[in-house]
């Protein structure tokens, strides 16, 4: 195996990223400045060694947590902090709140427009035997896929994700594998819709609608708010961090 | 409640620190990991490594420090910092300071009515 750069190292970049968000109140030079003193530091602190997890583990152990070096930072200054640099819009702290419930709305729209427009149909087929006989009913149910309704799902709930991708495209509360999956919660649910009750037609003929269409419907109220639960707390707590300093 | 030794000496260090920074530049060039390693060595000065770079970043901005860059024969270019006649300067201002600074804690602990 190739010796990787340990600043590719996924837990130095996590740590990397981390400590560049919690200085976004300071001066952009002075923050390159101290990320790139850490980074050369952690490499200096590696060099030499296979960069295994817990060499890496043990290196940014010694570095210390991210926000000791953010409140060393924003020591020193006189009036530094909420009162003399506010933080940015996009790092208020309703910010985070604010995305939960577009998230939930859209969502909500998602669910709601691809159930109402659910397309099994059902028909019941009289026949009378030519000899008189007695009559047979036979009810028919027909599918017509699901594909136009996970598309009229996302159309319905796009005014709704168009907002969340501005406020999460802007904030600098989310890193940018955290701003993907907030992004993707919507177009996931309606994709859920569209392809789910498909594939139960398939497999199961019109019961694996009828499966398909609540299986989409749990993971997007329960995974769907899972992922937003989590992501938006997250978010809540570095930007109380940064209010308190 | 008591404040724990990591808090108490939190506060000690603010002030203090970039004094000692400059002190460790007296007369040699050194990178971050050294400067560091020097200063954490007993836990007493830094606790963690990381918090030198917002504060070399701080004496580099006061004029107080300057960097260049080295080659290294084990990896990577670094960047050494060094002291310059501004920091030479404070530095020794900050020695008779911090000597009456120490004499008069010192004297107020031994004081019967300063440890009741």
């Amino acid at each position: 195996m190739t010796e990787q750069p340990p600043t590719m190292h996924p837990l130095v970049a996590s740590y990397l990223d981390e400590l560049s968000r919690l200085l976004v109140g300071i001066d952009p030079a002075e923050r390159a400045e101290v990320v790139e003193g850490v980074r050369e530091h952690i490499e200096s602190t590696l060099e030499g060694t296979a960069h295994t997890d817990a060499a890496v583990r043990a290196a940014l152990a010694e570095v210390g947590p991210a926000q000791d070096v953010a409140d060393e930072a924003y020591a020193g200054r006189p009036g530094a902090g909420p009162a003399a640099a506010p933080l940015p819009v996009s790092s208020r702290r309703w910010l985070p709140s604010v995305v939960a419930g577009l998230e939930a709305v859209a969502v909500l729209v998602v669910v709601a427009a691809a159930g109402s427009s659910a397309s099994v149909t059902s028909s019941t087929v009289s026949s009378v035997s030519a000899a008189g006989g007695p009559t047979t009913s036979v009810t028919q149910s027909s599918f017509e896929g699901s594909i136009g309704s996970g598309l009229l799902a996302f159309v319905a709930a796009f005014p709704f994700w168009l907002v969340v991708v501005v406020m999460v495209g802007v904030s600098a509360l989310w890193s940018g594998r955290e701003k993907l999956a907030l992004i993707a919660v919507m177009p996931a649910c309606a994709l859920a819709f569209a392809v789910l009750p498909e594939v139960g037609y398939k497999v199961f003929g019109i019961n694996g609608v009828y499966a398909g269409g609540w299986l989409a419907t749990g993971l997007s109220v329960l995974g769907g708010g899972l992922a937003v639960g989590v992501l938006v707390r997250r978010a809540h707590r570095r930007s109380t961090a940064r209010a308190s300093r | 409640m008591v404040p724990g030794d990591e808090q108490m000496l939190s506060h000690l260090r603010r002030g203090a620190l970039e004094y000692c920074v400059l002190a460790l530049l007296r007369g040699r060039e050194r990178y971050g990991l050294d400067i560091a390693r020097q200063l954490t060595h007993d836990g007493v000065l830094m606790s963690s490594e990381g918090t030198l770079y917002p504060l070399l970043a701080r004496l580099r901005k006061a004029g107080w420090v300057s960097t260049s860059w080295r080659e290294s024969v084990e990896g990577p270019p670094r960047r050494y910092y060094s002291l310059t006649a501004g920091g030479a300067a404070v530095l020794e201002a900050f020695r008779p300071a911090w000597k009456s600074f120490r004499d008069a804690v010192d004297a107020t602990l031994d004081t019967p009515g300063g440890t009741a």
